[in-house]
């Protein structure tokens, strides 16, 4: 270090540092960008299997004139169980059935407050389904799932 | 800074290169990781979404399944004997046909999508389908075999799904249910319910016959559009329609006599039916019973001052004939006078009985004059029988008889008065012997004059006439018996209080027997009620019929005459053809001269009670047939011959009501027709 | 000026060395007044070895350096900038193709009554048909049905019967129903896809070549956009016709008088639905 001389090793260095600095930043941003991505996507794909999973089985009113995709009018019994097992997983969600007028069919579970949702943002997916109306009579509508990871 | 372990900035630039390319590579492995997760989850929906596309594809190949069998089982529904045999049969054919349509469906869905591989167990017997009702309309909880299945795979084959086909519900968009109840409440009740219309209608036709003077005429004309309107009647009140395109023809093409719009009209305004039953005889029994009451009284004071008369004799032969005029004498007078009072006193009460006759026949002309029922009372009450076809004498008129009763019993009252009047003159004779001899002449005539008022009439001659059964009494001998009915009172001489009594009386049996009678022919004023036409059905059998020559039956298949009420919204049609009808006279008088003979008189004294009664019996021909379409739910898609509307046949699909078609067992139909009448009528017959 | 092996990298670093000390002997000479060196490279005093570099030369190959170092650093950045862990177009293709599978369900199952009903009129004006009684009977009322069965429906209702090209289906009553389903279905499929897609929904049935001259067919679709979009989604099922193909090909016979005794497949009578959805 005795042989440094002032001039061009500290320029050196400031450009180094400053140059590393840099990269550094670059490196946290696209990581920040990285787990973003990764997070929204795997939030939109469990979105999806959820609301696939409620659409085709949970929600299905069985021996009627149901079948995947035609829920019921309310509610059913199991998807209390289903939205525990969720929770269980760390997976918060909330379920909204409307109709094509966009009133609230019915709805199930509570949405995320604000806190929880600022750093676990939601994520929603709609689907069209039909609502069992009774009498053979059928509606169409859509399937709100809100999911966030609690 | 040492030369050696120096190291350049570049190298330091090359180890972050290969750093970041390090992390960059995997980043995109796993990228490339979920990029296949999401393609292989789409996939795998799809497959599933095919797999579910079938199911419920099998859902709509059993729906129209139940649609055919619905239809082939409806359209000959009396060839079961029950509900549950039809829906047997429902549920056997439509077994039958989801098997036919299934066994199509494995090849082309692969023909489609070579990834999809539907099993299904196609023999009939591993398939069921139960039939119920959901409200009015129908549905079917399908069972499969347990083998049945449906496969897909991804064109890799890397994932499979198996879906068993387990049951399913499927709801059928026909009113089966409601069209079988329907029918069967018509077949059951309906039927019994036109015979009551068509009897009542023929029965408010005879009756206003019978009492405007215009005469029963009965024919066959007319007896069959009354027929046709009972039937339409009956089909508005059960299914809320009729077929009235048909009834409208039958009543344009029926002729001779009275004609279907002349009937119709007359139902449309029925004339208010008066059966005898409604007369108040409760005013008139008040008359009489007051007139009864005023010479039960008068018989009473009558038989006072007789004993009053006893007294005084009895009196006047206790006294000495030496003595002297003594206080006797005095008794005896006293007895006489209130004998004399006794006796003012019946005769008021025969005058006031009198009065109150007169005003049960004031009463009867004051009513006459809106109501001819009353009118035929008074005549009865003031007009004598002569001698006629079934009176063989003549009967003096209850005012006639009971006017000279009360003057004749007046003046032997008045007789009896003046009797006892001298007799109390002669009191005032000293001669005691005298007054003995004359008291005992004196009581002997009074006595028997009184006696002559108390005493229980007798005939002074008998009417004879023809004594008929009478009407639902006809047995296998309607030769009229003889019967006889006592004169008490032809002039004034034969006035007596009991003759009085017994002529007042039988006015009240003659009421009530004529209130029997009706009690048991007429029918209920509620039932009268009831056959006016809705006013749906008279504008529906205005309808114009031009150009419904062609086949109903087919034209209604595809266009159903909308209904008269919206509700339940059904279509009807029916074919049915008059075959014959018959009158049998029945009563006495019609049984023995003949159809066209005139009434059978019952004669109750004071008035004649005419009647006639038939048997009326109609007869259809074979094949009578009831259809009901279910109009508000024309769903069913099935094919046409178009040969009924444009003569020639072309074949379209349209979608059909579902149509329910019955035969009707029963043709016949009669009933007993009975119309009685205080006036006399013609009868006509054709 | 990279040092390319070793040997001329101790060169240089001699030269580098010497450079040093000269320019520090320099520095020395000129507080004492003298240069004995002046002119001369110093390089070339070190016997054996190449020329020591001057400190011009030795600033060249840092700032080269840290150019090169800095290019490369850029570059890395760049390259953590393009990475993602994921493609959100798969994610969002995997919805949209979702979305049509349960569209295509939903419609399946959804009944026309409950999206205003369906009622149509048989076609009955052609004809001169003197019945003004039976006017009100001509309507239908489908509202029980589901939209996918309407579409059936209206296939069978509607075929087309094609003799050497021309539609001889001369009696068409049904006309009114594909009207009033093509609406229905398309009110439904705005509202359900609200804005975010486009779409184009397509009934057909294999067209049944029954003879040369002879065709049976049927065809109808209802769309959002007439644009054809290359990444478009597009899922099909199948739904049966409520007719065997042979009560299909019988009444083609003995109306239509067409000759079938050649025809000897077996043609499929399923009606194909699909739907191509693609984002807006």
């Amino acid at each position: 270090m005795a042989q440094l001389s002032v001039g061009e090793d500290l320029f050196a260095t400031i450009s180094v540092v400053g140059l590393t600095v840099l990269f550094s930043v670059a490196l946290a941003h696209s990581y920040h960008n990285y787990a973003e991505r990764r997070n929204t996507y795997e939030d939109l794909s469990t979105a999806l299997d959820i609301a696939g999973q409620l659409k085709n089985d949970i929600l299905v009113e069985h021996g009627k004139f149901t079948s995947p995709g035609f829920i019921g009018f309310a509610a059913p019994a199991e998807l209390g169980n289903y939205c525990k097992m969720l929770t269980a997983q760390g997976i918060g969600v909330f379920i909204e059935v409307r109709d094509l007028d966009g009133n609230l069919v019915w709805s199930y579970g509570s949405e995320p407050n604000a806190f929880s949702g600022y750093f676990s943002p939601p994520c929603s997916v709609n689907l069209p389904i039909a609502i069992a109306r009774g009498q053979g009579s059928a509606q169409l509508g859509e399937l709100i799932v809100r999911v966030w990871r609690s | 800074m040492k030369e050696r372990g120096f190291m350049p900035f570049t190298a330091v630039g090359a180890i972050i290169i290969m750093l970041v390319v390090a992390i960059v590579g995997r980043a995109a492995w796993s990228r490339h990781e979920r990029s296949l997760y999401s393609i292989n989850g789409a996939e795998s929906d799809a497959v599933l979404t095919s797999v579910m596309g079938i199911q419920n594809d099998l859902k709509h190949v059993a729906r129209y399944a139940v649609y055919k069998a619905l239809w082939d089982v409806s359209k000959r529904a009396d060839h079961y004997n029950d509900s549950e045999t039809r829906e047997g049969a429902i549920e056997s054919l439509a077994r039958r046909y989801f098997s036919e349509f299934v066994e199509e469906l494995p090849r082309n869905y692969q023909n489609l999508d070579a990834r999809v591989e539907l099993e299904i167990q196609n023999a009939i017997g591993n398939s069921s389908f139960d039939m119920r009702a959901e409200g009015d309309f129908a549905s079917a909880n399908v069972k499969l075999s347990k083998k049945s299945q449906i496969s897909a795979s991804t064109w890799d084959n890397g994932l499979s799904i198996t879906l068993p086909l387990g049951d399913f519900d499927v709801f059928v968009d026909s009113r089966y249910y409601l069209l079988q109840n329907r029918m069967d409440e018509f077949l059951n009740n309906g039927l019994e319910g036109i015979r009551e219309t068509w009897r009542n209608i023929e029965y408010l036709l005879a009756w206003t016959g019978a009492w405007a003077g215009i005469g029963v005429n009965l024919n066959e004309a007319c007896s069959k559009a009354i027929f046709e309107l009972a039937w339409a009647k009956q089909e508005l009140d059960t299914f809320g329609s009729a077929d009235y395109i048909a009834t409208a023809m039958k009543l344009s093409g029926i002729g001779g006599g009275t004609s279907g719009p002349e009937v119709l009209s007359t139902i449309s305004n029925p004339p208010a039916v008066i059966p005898l039953r409604a007369v108040d005889i409760e005013p008139m029994n008040g008359f009489i019973n007051r007139a009864l009451n005023c010479l039960s009284l008068a018989s009473s004071d009558l038989t006072a001052a007789n004993a009053h008369l006893a007294c005084a004799k009895g009196s006047i032969l206790q006294i000495p004939d030496n003595a002297e005029n003594t206080t006797l004498i005095e008794s005896a007078r006293t007895k006489l006078d209130a004998a004399l009072s006794s006796i003012s006193q019946s005769k008021n009460r025969v005058r006031e009985a009198h009065q109150h006759f007169n005003q049960l026949v004031e009463f009867t002309a004051q009513a006459a004059s809106n109501d001819f029922v009353m009118a035929a009372i008074h005549d009865g009450l003031t007009k004598g029988t002569t001698s006629n076809d079934y009176v063989r004498g003549n009967y003096p008129s209850l005012r006639e008889q009971v006017e000279k009763g009360a003057n004749g019993i007046e003046d032997k009252i008045d007789e009896l008065t003046a009797m006892v009047q001298t007799q109390l003159n002669t009191f005032s004779s000293d001669n005691i012997s005298l007054i003995k001899n004359l008291v005992s002449n004196f009581y002997g005539q009074a006595n028997a004059l009184i006696q002559g008022l108390l005493d229980e009439p007798s005939p002074k001659r008998w009417v004879e006439f023809d004594l008929y059964d009478e009407p639902g009494a006809i047995d296998e001998t309607p030769n009229p018996a003889n019967g006889a009915v006592p004169v008490y009172i032809d002039d004034e001489r034969d006035g007596k209080i009991r003759a009085l009594e017994v002529i007042l009386q039988s006015v009240k049996a003659s009421l009530e027997t004529m209130g029997e009678l009706s009690e048991r022919t007429e029918p209920p004023s509620g039932e009268l009620q009831g056959v006016e036409i809705d006013e749906g059905l008279r504008q529906g059998l205005e309808t114009d019929t031009r150009g419904f020559e062609t086949n109903r039956e087919g034209l209604y298949e595809i266009l159903p005459p909308p209904p008269l009420r919206s509700q339940p919204g059904l279509s009807v049609f029916h074919n049915f053809n008059i075959k014959s009808i018959r009158y049998e006279r029945e009563d006495p008088v019609g049984w023995l001269v003949g159809q066209n003979a005139p009434p059978t008189p019952i004669w109750l004294i004071f008035f004649t009670l005419w009647y006639a009664q038939w048997e009326v019996t109609l007869e259809l021909e074979e094949g009578p047939i009831e259809e009901i379409f279910d109009f508000a739910n024309p769903t069913l898609p099935r094919s046409h011959e178009l040969s009924e509307i444009l003569g020639n046949k072309i074949a379209v699909d349209v979608h059909k009501p579902l149509a329910y078609r019955h035969g009707v067992q029963r043709r016949t139909f009669s009933f007993k027709l009975v119309i009685i009448s205080l006036r006399g009528f013609s009868i006509a017959q054709s | 000026m990279f040092c390319s092996n070793k040997k001329e990298k101790a060169q240089h670093s001699v030269c580098a060395a010497a450079l040093i000390n000269s320019s520090r002997g320099r520095g020395r000479a000129a507080d004492r007044g003298s240069n004995p060196r002046a002119g001369k490279s110093p390089c070339s005093a070190v016997r054996g070895l190449k020329p020591r570099l001057t400190i011009g030369e030795r600033g060249m190959g840092y700032v080269a350096d840290m150019l090169v170092f800095a290019l490369m650093i850029s570059f890395a950045s760049a390259l953590l900038v393009k990475a993602s862990p994921a493609d959100m177009r798969t994610i969002d293709d995997r919805y949209t193709a979702n979305f049509a599978d349960s569209t295509l369900l939903a419609l399946q199952n959804a009944t026309a009554n409950e999206l205003g009903g369906l009622m149509y009129e048989l076609g009955f004006s052609d004809f001169t048909l003197n019945f003004p009684i039976l006017n009100g009977s001509a309507g239908r009322d489908l509202g029980y049905k589901t939209l996918m069965q309407l579409l059936v429906e209206d296939a069978l209702c509607n075929l087309h019967i094609e003799l050497d090209g021309a539609d001889v289906n001369l009696v068409k009553l049904s006309q009114d129903m594909d009207v009033k389903v093509k609406v229905l279905l398309k009110r439904a499929l705005d509202r359900l896809t609200g804005g975010l897609f486009e779409y184009r929904l397509i009934a057909r049935t294999k067209p049944i070549d029954v003879s040369p001259v002879a065709k049976v067919w049927f065809e109808t679709e209802v769309e959002s956009s007439s644009e054809n979009q290359q990444r478009a989604f597009s899922k099909t099922i199948a739904m049966a016709m409520p007719i065997s193909w042979q009560g299909l090909l019988s009444r083609c016979q003995e109306v239509h008088h067409i000759d079938f005794s050649s025809f000897n497949s077996e043609p499929n009578t399923t009606v194909e639905i699909t739907l191509e959805l693609w984002p807006r």
